[in-house]
């Protein structure tokens, strides 16, 4: 066989195989194949429990007959319409948390984001340590420092207490707290997507929008606000449904005494053992998030910010 | 008219700009331009604003406007790059400076795009991101004469395109300064841009000015031998000695077989260097002209209508003495002298260059 008698075979064979699931098998495809199949194993199939509990009504599942029931979504559902039970104001309490987290973390990241990213030359590394170093921290030892810090006959009554203040209403267990909380906890989630979008931005640009007139007011409005626009969605989103899922700051820093969705799906399945409740929770904040996620992205053009990097 | 006064930059031990004094007036097409890291984008950026001197003044038509902020400077810079605003369609570019300065906007953005040779029906509505580089190039252009800015700075825009584009944007922006007589300043490291398009040239050597003229005085009569090596293609003989005589010298080198008499201004120092350009040079198996050294040829390259004859006197290695003749392909062939021949490297000798050192 010629040379190019054995190239044709080979573009041919190549060529077939390109189609199917066969294609998924040759690179490059399967090169995401260990990835598919953890996200199998990990993630839908237990998306997929989860849901099928969730029209249960015990903490088994009858396969034969498969059996399903809708009681718990109406405990659920009907109780946030009718105002019967804690539902309604877990909804609240979790929306609030997540937006105001989300609203907290954006006030304190920007401007930070574009001190670091555009201004600050010197310690510029070391306030980036400072940001990331606690990220290699458990979440429940920072939360628990902060309630340490907080509770009373904590650190924080010990402060005041130097100062002659004795008596004041406790700071803990409010939804004010979880709020301070989620914020610490999540606030790099928000700063380094736009901190990076501010990198992104060259400083070019920046200098023709003053050659070119622009106020102060005018090139954060019409040149760095809409280039870190990327930076802002992507960082909302990672607060906003990172803080929807907030379970460990609810509980600690909210006691007993406020339950968020997140907090409220561990009583369900821990406590109460009601696995059908739990799950359909655990349904109901999926939808949010997945709502919320679509609303947050559809703000931005991703093909738009993807065929800026030219 | 825009002038500099001593004006300085440093950072930190290294001088960028070494008291400069520049004078352009106003209309002109000045041009600076010398090698990378001769200080060239750091004096155009201490002009826009964009960087504060270490010292000295920049004036414009008498006012000082050395601290003042680029927003409140009548100047605009066409970047390397472009900088155009990527989230923004053409339009949306250039009617920025129009919002900013308060300028009309009407029909403006049809006529700039039109000034610049573009379509605006085209073209307007694109994303600056979907343009290709010449047409990033000529809407960065429209958008800095948007509001008709006194001097328009320009930092190599053109460098980045291919050569026939390039070609056809110097020649428009020659024509661009004419009609509309504002004051160009271009920064480039490309002579052959310098000399198309400049009534002015500055020569910048590591942060000093060492010449300033029209391209035709620079080129025919240049301060160094780094700007005649600049300035083009040169064989450069360093002399023995020169010896003045009536607004001329009498020059020799050893290299060279005889002694000649070439012009030379009298405001310069003593000549040290003759220097000639390749493409008024040749090679022949006689010398007929009347100055000439004899060679050996070590290689022949075409370049389109022309050849590059290289050579260097017989049994001398050192790399500073290879020469190159370049002359018409067909005078070359009726020579027929081949690689590795002896033969005479020769030219007219008044056309030859002297140089102080």
């Amino acid at each position: 066989m010629s040379t190019l008698q054995r190239l044709r075979t080979r573009l041919d064979r190549s060529g077939a195989s390109e189609s199917g699931l066969v294609g998924l098998l040759t690179p490059p495809g399967i090169l995401l194949l260990p990835m598919s199949l953890l996200l199998l194993v990990m993630f839908v199939g237990p998306m997929v429990a989860i849901v099928v509990f969730s029209f249960q009504t015990g903490n088994s599942i009858v396969a034969n007959p498969l059996e399903w029931s809708i009681a718990t979504y109406e405990e659920v559902v009907g109780g946030m319409i009718s105002g019967e039970g804690v539902y309604g104001d877990v909804l609240v309490n979790t929306v609030a948390v997540s937006a105001t987290t989300t609203a907290l973390t954006l006030i304190v990241s920007y401007p930070a984001a574009y001190a670091l990213a555009r201004r600050i030359e010197r310690y510029k590394l070391v306030f980036l340590m400072l940001l990331v170093i606690p990220l290699f921290t458990s979440v429940n030892i920072r939360v628990f420092g902060w309630a340490l810090f907080l509770v009373q006959n904590g650190v924080l009554d010990s402060i005041v207490g130097l100062f002659g203040v004795e008596e004041y209403a406790s700071l803990m267990y409010q939804r004010s707290t979880i709020i301070l909380g989620t914020t610490y906890v999540y606030l790099p989630f928000m700063l380094f997507p736009i901190y990076l979008s501010m990198l992104s931005i060259e400083d070019a640009t920046i200098e023709a929008a003053q050659d070119l007139g622009a106020s102060n007011y005018t090139l954060f409005r019409r040149i760095l606000l809409p280039l870190s626009k990327p930076g802002i969605v992507i960082g909302s989103l990672f607060v906003f449904v990172l803080s929807l899922g907030a379970n460990v700051e609810a509980e600690i820093l909210g006691g007993g005494s406020i339950f968020t969705i997140a907090s409220n799906i561990q009583y369900s399945f821990g406590y109460s053992q009601n696995w059908p409740l739990g799950s359909t929770q655990a349904v109901g904040l999926l939808i949010i998030t997945v709502v919320s996620g679509i609303v947050i992205l559809r703000t931005i053009d991703l093909r738009e910010i993807a065929e800026r990097g030219d | 008219m825009l002038q500099s006064t001593n004006l300085r930059a440093e950072y930190g031990a290294l001088v960028a700009v070494n008291d400069v004094d520049i004078r352009i007036e106003t209309g002109e097409f000045a041009t600076i331009v010398g090698p990378s890291g001769c200080g060239k984008t750091t004096l155009l950026r201490m002009l826009a604003g964009h960087q504060e001197p270490t010292d000295g003044r920049i004036e414009l038509d008498g006012v000082d406007i050395t601290d003042a902020e680029p927003q409140n400077r009548p100047t605009s810079l066409v970047f390397q790059s472009w900088a155009l605003f990527p989230h923004m369609t053409v339009r949306e570019n250039i009617e920025f400076p129009m919002r900013n300065n308060e300028v009309e906007v009407g029909d403006r953005v049809e006529e700039l795009l039109q000034q610049v040779r573009l379509d605006p029906e085209v073209h307007a509505d694109k994303q600056a991101t979907e343009l290709s580089g010449g047409q990033k190039q000529r809407v960065a252009l429209a958008r800095s004469l948007a509001y008709e800015p006194d001097i328009l700075l320009l930092d190599e825009p053109l460098a980045s395109l291919d050569y026939v584009l390039r070609k056809r944007l110097q020649r428009e922006l020659a024509d661009l300064n004419e009609e509309l007589g504002m004051t160009f300043i271009y920064v480039t490291h490309s002579l052959e841009s310098a000399l198309l398009m400049s009534d002015k040239l500055f020569v910048l050597e590591n942060g000093n000015i060492i010449q300033t003229g029209s391209p035709e005085d620079i080129y025919r009569a240049p301060n160094t031998k780094f700007i005649a090596e600049f300035m083009g293609d040169a064989n450069t003989f360093e002399l023995d000695g020169a010896t003045e005589r009536d607004g001329s010298y009498e020059v020799h080198a050893t290299t060279l077989d005889q002694t000649t008499t070439v012009p030379y201004e009298h405001d310069r120092d003593t000549p040290a260097y003759l220097v000639v350009r390749y493409d008024d040079t040749a090679v022949g198996t006689e010398l007929t002209e009347d100055l000439g050294l004899s060679v050996e040829v070590e290689n022949v390259l075409v370049r389109g209508n022309t050849v590059l004859v290289e050579c260097r006197p017989p049994g001398d290695d050192d790399d500073d003495d290879e020469y190159v003749a370049e002359m018409p392909v067909e005078a070359f062939r009726a020579t027929g002298i081949e690689k590795g021949d002896t033969a005479y490297l020769q030219w007219n000798a008044s056309k030859s260059i002297l140089v102080p050192e």
